[in-house]
């Protein structure tokens, strides 16, 4: 093994290790509110950042691994289930960006369970949030850990603990000094995104012989009965049904607006410029990815012809480790590393943020919500600095050592971490704050329902006519919160002016 | 910048949220139009076929085109602080 492949790789993890340290000089302010600036930046971030956090975050070592590998055995087909992904860049900022950036400036709120919290006064409600978002949070941080050590060990030929000690451990570290750091450090990891698949576009193109001879290569593979490739097909002979394209606008494009660690980014960016700006921005950078990604994965096809022994899942780190000069494979590789670290730092914080500002608000003073009456919304533990960043590095640390020893229900959790973290969360966010007939109650059933559809619907493998499970969950929880919303009173008048005052008027 | 009152902002964010929709759907209605209509032809561009060209490439420049048509003529700046109270 040729150690220049790590001179790239150390010389990014030390970049992000100093930029971090500048970065939260700022938390030993005197005067400066704590927990806002160490969960939202104190509000400050700018457009570019912004978007750019927006995508590293949602940009995940499966965009760079998995999904191509599949598209290397399906082909365009599969291009087209990432396209969905076109939406997502400025759905969430569009749709409830700046009623979010309101309200959380009205209710002091730092945190997406804030915000749930002023509009339903729920307390039952925002524990089963938080749990909910804690579970599938640690669990898919172990998810990218377990990915990303993964193409570090396939790549360098290192022992994967040695990896995964390495990086991991640099991504709690720098997570630890705060939202600032996490939203700067997203940035370089978008832009060496970027990076790594230009290079790795690059290297395919060349090896395959030109673009058109790849394409030529193509058509002669996996030829159906009617003489066409199937790599040319948008159902790839059957294998990919159209009611499972469907779905995928909904898994990975509109639900995706729902997805708490990227709802948290609108409480925390600091005009509606930055807004406008990073709806552009994020789009254009989105789509590239996502898009870019999986169409190398389907090029990669014209570069290596026979399936991995380990799966499809081999082939880009295949590509990497044989088909590219020691320094190169070291710039590329920081790609899928990045995009490994940029969604774990975000997660980790969220999580953090979801014991240390509400659970541990829930179990200290849990009932006083239920009065009507405001309750403080940055409790006591956020403000106190070093609980803080213990817990950052308590569920860091216990998600590094469950990456160490793979357990089986964390994999399984992880599966459906995603749906599950929309399912649970579209309704109360979007009916939530859109609809002001909205209740507690409302909220309540269509989670429960939501979600537990979606996660029986998984466990026992039921199908309706191969629509993703997401669809099936969310539909109930529609449903179920439609219901139960008439089941119950309006919300007070308190929430009303809060949430919608455009649409109480008589009340002036 | 324009001055607007808590609910006047509110008022704004919903007309966003709207037209924010209205171009993710027609996204939407424009990807799946361009595969039913093409996906049977045998038409290839620089090799790729027509469909996932104009489905994927194309509906991402379309969502370019219209993100930037979208914060350009349906969105304006205004202050997301409250002026209202901040005065007392």
């Amino acid at each position: 093994m040729n150690n220049l492949i790590l001179v790239p790789i150390a010389i990014f993890l030390l970049t992000l290790m100093v930029v971090s340290y500048f970065s939260q000089k700022n938390l030993n302010k005197k005067g400066s509110n704590f927990s806002k600036e160490y969960f939202i930046a104190d509000r400050k971030l700018g457009g570019f950042v912004l978007a750019m956090t927006l995508v590293a975050t949602y940009g995940s070592v499966s965009s760079f691994v998995s999904g191509p590998g599949v598209a290397w055995n399906l082909g365009f087909g599969w291009v087209a289930f990432a396209a969905p992904q076109i939406i997502t860049g400025f759905l969430l900022l569009g749709i409830i960006g700046n009623k979010l950036a309101l309200v959380a400036r009205k209710t002091d709120a730092v945190t997406i369970i804030d915000i749930i919290h002023a509009r339903y006064q729920n307390s039952s409600l925002t524990l089963i949030l938080s749990i909910v978002m804690l579970v599938f949070f640690t669990a898919m941080v172990v998810g990218q850990f377990v990915g990303g050590a993964q193409i570090f060990a396939a790549i360098t030929g290192l022992d994967y603990s040695i990896g995964l000690f390495i990086f991991a451990t640099v991504t709690v570290i720098y997570t630890s000094s705060g939202f600032k750091a996490v939203a700067i450090t997203d940035t370089i990891c978008a832009i060496l995104m970027l990076v790594g698949m230009f290079t790795l576009g690059y290297v395919i193109i060349r090896d395959g012989g030109g673009f058109m001879h790849i394409m030529e290569t193509l058509s002669q593979k996996d030829v159906g009965a009617d003489g066409i490739s199937r790599h040319f097909k948008v159902n790839a002979d059957g294998l990919l049904p159209f009611s499972l394209l469907f779905s995928a606008w909904f898994l990975v494009g509109f639900f995706t607006l729902a997805l708490p660690q990227s709802c948290v980014r609108a409480l925390a960016y600091k005009k509606t410029s930055d807004l406008h700006m990073a709806m552009i921005v994020a789009t254009v950078v989105c789509g590239a990815l996502m898009i870019g990604m999986t169409l190398l994965g389907v090029l990669s096809a014209g570069v290596i012809a026979d399936k991995p022994q380990n799966g499809t899942d081999a082939i880009i780190p295949l590509l990497i480790a044989t088909h590219m000069s020691p320094i190169i494979a070291g710039i590329t590789i920081i790609g899928p590393l990045a995009a490994t670290m940029s969604t774990v730092s975000s997660l980790l914080i969220a999580a953090s943020s979801s014991v240390v500002s509400d659970i541990a608000k829930q179990l200290s003073h849990g009932r006083k919500a239920e009065d009507g009456a405001p309750s403080q919304v940055t409790p006591v533990l956020a403000q106190k600095k070093l609980p803080t960043i213990l817990i950052t590095l308590l569920i860091g640390s216990i998600s590094i050592l469950l990456a160490l020893y793979p357990q089986d229900i964390v994999v399984w959790i992880n599966l459906f971490a995603f749906g599950g973290l929309e399912s649970a969360f579209i309704w109360p966010i979007v009916l939530g704050l859109f609809w002001k007939r909205m209740n507690a109650g409302g909220a309540l059933l269509g989670v429960i329902f939501s979600l537990g559809i979606y996660i029986l619907c998984m466990a026992y493998g039921i199908k309706i006519l191969s629509f993703h499970n997401v669809l099936i969950g969310a539909l109930s929880g529609l449903v179920f919160s439609i219901l139960g919303t008439y089941c119950f009173k309006a919300p007070n008048l308190q929430i009303q002016e809060i949430f919608f005052p455009h649409k109480c008027k008589e009340q002036q | 910048m324009k001055k607007l009152t808590y609910q006047e902002k509110f008022i704004r964010t919903d007309k966003e949220a709207r037209a924010t929709f209205i171009l993710s759907l027609v996204i939407f209605v424009f990807f799946f139009v361009s595969i039913f209509v093409f996906m049977d032809e045998n038409v290839f561009i620089l090799g790729m076929p027509l469909w996932f060209v104009l489905s994927c490439l194309g509906g991402y420049l379309l969502s370019v085109a219209g993100v930037v048509i979208l914060v350009r003529f349906f969105m304006q700046d205004f202050s997301l602080d409250d002026e209202e109270h901040s005065r007392e």
